[in-house]
């Protein structure tokens, strides 16, 4: 378009040239009267663009000021924080009620209802059963007969046990028969047999709940448990030694 | 650690690179929020070297170019709502016809010759401050200027650009 490099046209018109190139580029610009117009008016049009936005701009923005910008950021930081904080807070407390909880969701441990009857009468001195053994026969056949199955009471004797008596109870499986023996120093071991729907695996097993142990079995449709006070060495001879004679 | 007081003197300067390019006061000034935000939060990132100035319009244009593809987007899922003008510079009583003009000519270019304009005629950017700030080599920063120059005249010889008299091309 003409002879002047237009990088250092702009230059010129941004003010960046020296003095001695300045002169020059003024020199040759005089001779080129359309080019040093349109120089001039690029100038004025970058002092007038200026001039309008210094006009247009709102006067006082003090949402803008550096210590107003910096509290807020200091403020969303906290905020921040805080989010996380209560976040791992309810984290943490479900995982915790989680943990506590986990019990709730578990299945009941395997003829635990032995168990409970145990707690209930076994501590019973008036009348932890409602048939007395002294009618010997009769509560063999009465026990039997509610239970839908013969049922053989075994004798303790060898281990310093004598039958107490027993008493029907109702589960959820159906009849239950609980059986006591007491030995001479006063203390009980039951015997419980009732229906199972279900088959646990391992069909037989040893617990321990607090002072007392619980040894239980599965076998033909009915659940099977022996519990006694676990710190009593006959009461383990006792639950070895049962299962395989019923 | 950036010093308050000179962030405040150079306040005025990037609110008026924000207002041109945004062209609307609001978002011009929320454009220099999140970019003092910013500047804020991340001044370590910055170079020791470099003008405090230069980067903060640096930072100031990339938010900028974020927000409008941001609002692209956006625009084109309202497009039926959205008249085909927005932010444009509300005229108020005290601006001159030509200081009207020269905002509606100047938001008429694309926005990289805007942002150069900007930066170079009107706050007196180094030529090198510039490429660095839009992140293009100096020689794209000189033709690019020499185009915004020569449009913005054009725009400004071509009359009157306030919407009620633009004439239909």
């Amino acid at each position: 378009m003409n002879d002047i490099d237009d990088t250092e046209l702009q230059a010129y018109v941004d003010g960046r040239l020296d003095a001695r190139r300045c002169a020059d580029l003024e020199a040759r610009l005089a001779a080129q009267p359309a080019l040093a117009a349109r120089v001039a008016a690029w100038r004025e049009d970058a002092r007038q663009l200026g001039e309008a936005l210094r006009r247009a701009t709102r006067p006082a923005a003090p949402q803008l000021d550096p210590a107003v910008i910096r509290r807020g950021l200091r403020r969303r930081r906290q905020r921040l924080a805080l989010l996380c904080a209560s976040w791992l807070l309810a984290v943490g407390l479900g995982v915790l009620g989680g943990w506590q909880g986990r019990g709730a969701l578990a299945r009941p441990a395997p003829m635990a209802d032995a168990v409970e009857a145990y707690r209930v009468f076994a501590s019973d001195r008036l009348r932890p059963v409602e048939l007395r053994a002294g009618q010997g026969a009769d509560l063999q056949a009465w026990l039997a007969g509610r239970l839908g199955r013969p049922l053989a009471l075994p004798d303790l004797g060898t281990y310093g046990f004598a039958l107490l008596g027993g008493r029907l109870l109702s589960t959820s499986e159906g009849a239950a028969a609980l059986v006591f023996y007491e030995s001479a120093d006063g203390r009980r071991i039951s015997f419980y047999v009732r229906p199972s729907r279900r088959q646990p695996e391992p069909s037989v097993g040893t617990r321990r709940d607090g002072p007392l142990t619980t040894r239980w079995w599965f076998h033909d449709g009915y659940g099977y448990a022996v519990v006694g006070a676990a710190d009593d060495a006959r009461t383990r001879a006792i639950q070895d030694a049962l299962p395989d004679t019923i | 650690m950036i010093d308050d007081d000179e962030l405040r003197e150079l306040l005025p300067a990037l609110r008026r690179f924000a207002l041109g390019l945004a062209r609307d006061a609001g978002d011009a000034d929320d454009l220099v929020q999140a970019c003092l935000e910013r500047a804020l939060s991340r001044w370590r990132t910055r170079r020791p070297d470099g003008e405090l100035r230069a980067w903060l319009f640096s930072i100031l244009y990339r938010q900028f170019v974020d927000a409008q593809r941001r609002s692209r987007r956006w625009r084109r899922v309202f497009e039926p709502y959205v008249g085909d003008e927005p932010g444009a510079l509300a005229p108020s009583a005290e601006d001159t016809v030509l200081a009207q003009d020269a905002l509606a000519a100047l938001g008429r270019l694309p926005a990289e010759q805007r942002a150069l304009l900007l930066m170079v005629a009107v706050e007196g950017l180094a030529y090198q401050e510039a490429a660095d700030a839009l992140g293009v080599p100096i020689g794209t920063v000189m033709s690019r200027l020499s185009r915004a120059r020569q449009r913005y005249r054009e725009l400004m010889d071509g009359g009157p650009l306030r919407p009620a008299l633009r004439r239909v091309k």
